[in-house]
């Protein structure tokens, strides 16, 4: 039965992965701005040379592997040639991409371009200079000009050889082929797609080259895994150690004091933003500015980690600053996990073994904790295990403000120095935690509650 | 009961228009340079509505009597007399005790009492707004997906097939066409309107049904959604806009909340379905569009109400949290959550407490009222 029920539950996780996997190509693709260039200004590359710097620019590009088409297969427009990412250069490939969405063919553009090239090559020379750019902006036009008036134009400004002849021909032919009905015509590439590498990648663990400092991604995503997942086991344990006893107790005592007071205090706490509690405990409980009392907690530190500790020694001695984050992190969810166990404890107080226990002549702590502890806990263990990636994402904004090297703090910054890999490797595996923390949950509920099982 | 739920529902409404009022319609009357009212000797006039900034000095003293708004300042004026960080409590260069800085000034000297109520405009403004965009598709998704569910729908081959082929060109042109033209316009109007029609006919034809899984389809839609946590996707989406604006950040917020009033919306539709006066519509024979309008909508009106302010809080909470990390609304805009970003690398604390309480107090109340109704 159960068995069955997981294989169900695995075999489902791929699609869903699969899904993330491409969300996150996806968006990896559409973001503003050239990868490449990024890559250049955050190593510092930079040069005088303007073909030097073009060289460079293609032989990263080559290496990121940005040439090959994006996935197996594409529809493009049938006057679009099949991969036009292959052209390396960036002002030409712009050029291109800008005549072929206005419906200029092709092999038209070509011709054109060459003829544009030799126009700035010759120019100067046989001084029979036509200005490049306006002829550009005559054929960037969205209306085809009428020939008579550019065949004034061309004559006018054009002394010299025949060319003008073949230069009307190809301005002529450029618009007269322009395309106003746009068809798809599909292509198949095959395995060598940049889909393809950078799944195959990922099942090698593999999120490619941070254009930051050229590290590889995976290791700096599992370092920072460290510190997060730190910080939500301390948050959930300290959440657990709290809520579960004052909710059994304020639901044993209902409208007892100390359930007026928690259920009023976790209202108030449910209300105030992270962000919020966090800086007011930072301006006031970190400096002796408003009083030594106040001082209550370490003032937020630079973390750095001392070469050739372990993991541990970098954790008991960064533990004071932990302090503050996870209380800030678990403030949110007393609120909703208190009243849930409270309501689950009045719930199974009418429960007919409790009475049962209660002529047996049992205690009260003894009913409370082994008779209605582990009923409530299988109702609430659902909602735990879904809390725990909302932790993971709630993580963010705490390791922001706390300078934790977590994983929120490094997507933060990977956004805002644009280095996509880490982005969207960050976004593939905090998801991958999400679906297997929510998958052990489901067993996890199923083991333990015999009431429940999955028979398909 | 029923009726203190209606009690309780009208005065939610009359909350959220006063809100509203207060917000979006009164600030510039309450906080501004620019007088209200001022009985000059060329007559009444009311300054405020005046675009053109006038120094205002000049005019008073021609003026024989002026009412001013309560803060003298707006939120984008700059005091450089009183800028650096100047606290309520401390000493302020100011010309009379109208014009002191009651919460203080931030660094370049804007007042922090005006940019509390410009910046609540803008909180308002931003969650109302993406939480209407977030009803608007999330609603119809949640209620087609939960009454259609999977045993509903029947199309034949050639349904389907025109189906994919309509949705095929949609997007095809929809990514290849240049926008902003009114013939690409003409363009998916044309196709919608063959499709329709070619649809309705290929319905007509006696080929063998099958059942469309809409339920299936889209609740793994929504589920997949669901596995990257929404402030992650946010921010990753959010870095796709080159230049952050209101709007950007009001269309994210709302296209985000949609796959979640989808979900809930869903449920309750699942839940209604079963109800007798929804089986008795359908043993009168109306078909599913009487059906959706006429039952189920307005049995969804309450659910609907609840996450309409649990959305909107949501959306404000959002939008200051974005503006914190410093990614939300543009950098010219005032935010709650901006000011609290300063206060935090300044330690202001006047620019942590005034519009932390502003937000914490705003989002209570909307958050005591759906939790009013969840746990009623």
């Amino acid at each position: 039965m159960s068995g069955k029920y997981l294989l169900k539950r695995i075999i489902l996780l791929f699609p869903g992965l699969f899904m993330v996997v491409f969300l996150a190509f996806l968006l990896k693709n559409l973001v503003p701005g050239d990868p490449v260039e990024t890559i250049m200004l955050n190593r510092g590359m930079s040069w005088q040379d303007a073909a030097l710097r073009t060289s460079e620019y293609s032989k990263i590009y080559i290496s990121e592997g940005l040439n090959k088409p994006l996935f197996y297969f594409s529809v493009l427009p049938d006057h679009y040639p099949p991969n036009i990412r292959s052209i390396t250069d960036p002002e030409q490939n712009k050029e291109i991409s800008f005549l072929l969405k206005n419906g200029y063919p092709y092999p038209n553009i070509l011709e054109f371009l060459n003829l544009k090239n030799n126009m700035e090559k010759n120019g100067s020379a046989t001084n029979a200079s036509y200005p490049a750019d306006s002829l550009a902006h005559l054929i960037l036009q969205k209306e085809p000009l009428p020939e008579k008036a550019l065949s004034a134009i061309l004559a006018e400004k054009w002394t010299g050889n025949s060319r003008p002849t073949s230069c009307i021909q190809i301005l002529e032919n450029m618009i007269s082929n322009r395309k106003s009905w746009f068809l798809p015509s599909f292509h198949f590439y095959g395995t060598n797609n940049q889909f393809h590498d950078y799944f195959k990648g990922l099942l090698k663990l593999d999120f490619g080259l941070s254009s930051k400092d050229g590290k590889k991604v995976t290791d700096k995503i599992f370092s920072a895994l460290k510190w997060t997942s730190t910080l939500v086991f301390f948050s959930m344990m300290i959440l657990a150690l709290v809520s579960i006893p004052l909710g059994l107790w304020s639901g044993r005592y209902e409208n007892g004091k100390l359930d007026i007071w928690t259920g009023n205090l976790s209202i108030i706490l449910y209300a105030i933003p992270v962000f919020w509690l966090a800086s007011m405990l930072i301006i006031f409980c970190t400096t002796d500015q408003y009083g030594w009392w106040l001082h209550i907690f370490p003032s937020v530190g630079t973390w750095y980690d001392v070469p050739g500790s372990s993991f541990l020694q970098n954790l008991a001695k960064h533990a004071s600053q932990l302090i503050l984050p996870v209380l800030c992190m678990v403030a949110n969810d007393f609120a909703f996990l208190i009243r849930l166990i409270k309501k689950q404890t009045i719930e199974q107080k009418h429960q007919l073994y409790v009475k049962m226990a209660i002529a047996k002549g049992l205690d009260e702590k003894s009913i409370l904790t082994r008779h209605i502890l582990p009923n409530v806990g299988i109702q609430i263990l659902s909602v735990f295990t879904g809390s725990i990636p909302a932790a993971f994402a709630g993580s963010l904004i705490v390791e922001v403000i706390f300078n934790i090297p977590g994983m929120g703090r490094l997507l933060y910054h990977s956004i805002n120095s644009s280095d996509w890999n880490v982005v969207f490797g960050i976004l593939i595996v905090l998801a991958f935690l999400t679906i297997m923390i929510n998958i052990i949950g489901d067993l996890m509920y199923v083991r333990l509650n015999p009431k429940i099982s999955y028979h398909d | 009961m029923i009726e203190r739920e209606v009690h309780s529902r009208n005065k939610l409404i009359k909350i959220i228009v006063l809100l509203f009022i207060f917000g979006v319609i009164l600030v510039p009357f309450l906080a501004n340079d620019k007088a209200i009212l001022c009985f000059c000797p060329d007559g009444i006039s009311m300054p405020v509505f005046q675009k053109s900034s006038v120094d205002r000095r000049q005019a008073d003293q021609k003026c024989s009597f002026c009412v001013f708004p309560p803060i003298r300042y707006t939120a984008y004026q700059i005091d450089l007399e009183n800028s650096g960080y100047t606290g309520p409590f401390d000493a302020q260069k100011i010309p009379s005790i109208y014009h002191r800085h009651w919460l203080g000034t931030d660094k370049i000297g804007r007042d922090v009492a005006a940019g509390l109520l410009y910046g609540a405009r803008n909180s308002l403004l931003t969650g109302f707004l993406s939480m209407i965009l977030g009803l608007l598709l999330g609603v119809p998704t949640g209620m087609i997906l939960g009454y259609f569910q999977d045993n509903t729908t029947r199309w034949n081959v050639l349904q389907i097939f025109s189906f994919l082929i309509f949705v095929f060109f949609i997007i095809f042109y929809a990514v290849y066409l240049p926008w902003g033209e009114w013939n690409s316009l003409l363009l998916f109007i044309t196709l919608t309107v063959i499709y329709i029609v070619s649809f309705r006919f290929l319905a007509k034809l006696k080929l063998k049904k099958y059942y469309i899984p809409v339920d299936l389809l889209g609740y793994r839609l929504l589920e997949w959604r669901k596995s990257i946590p929404a402030l992650f996707l946010l921010l990753a989406l959010l870095s796709l806009i080159s230049k952050p604006s209101v709007l950007s950040v009001i269309i994210i917020i709302g296209l985000l909340a949609w796959a979640d009033i989808a979900r809930m919306i869903r449920a309750e539709t699942l839940s209604i379905k079963t109800r007798p006066y929804v089986l008795s519509g359908i043993a009168m024979g109306m078909n599913h569009q009487q059906i959706l309008k006429k039952y189920i909508l307005p049995g969804l009106s309450d659910t609907i109400l609840v996450i309409a302010v649990y959305m909107f809080a949501g959306a404000i909470l959002t939008e200051s949290t974005l503006s914190f990390l410093g990614l939300g609304l543009p950098a010219d805009e005032v935010s709650w959550g901006k000011m609290l970003s300063e206060s935090r690398q300044a330690r202001a604390w006047w620019m942590a407490v005034f519009p932390g309480l502003c937000l914490v107090s705003l989002l209570y109340y909307l958050n005591r009222f759906t939790n009013q109704k969840f746990y009623s």
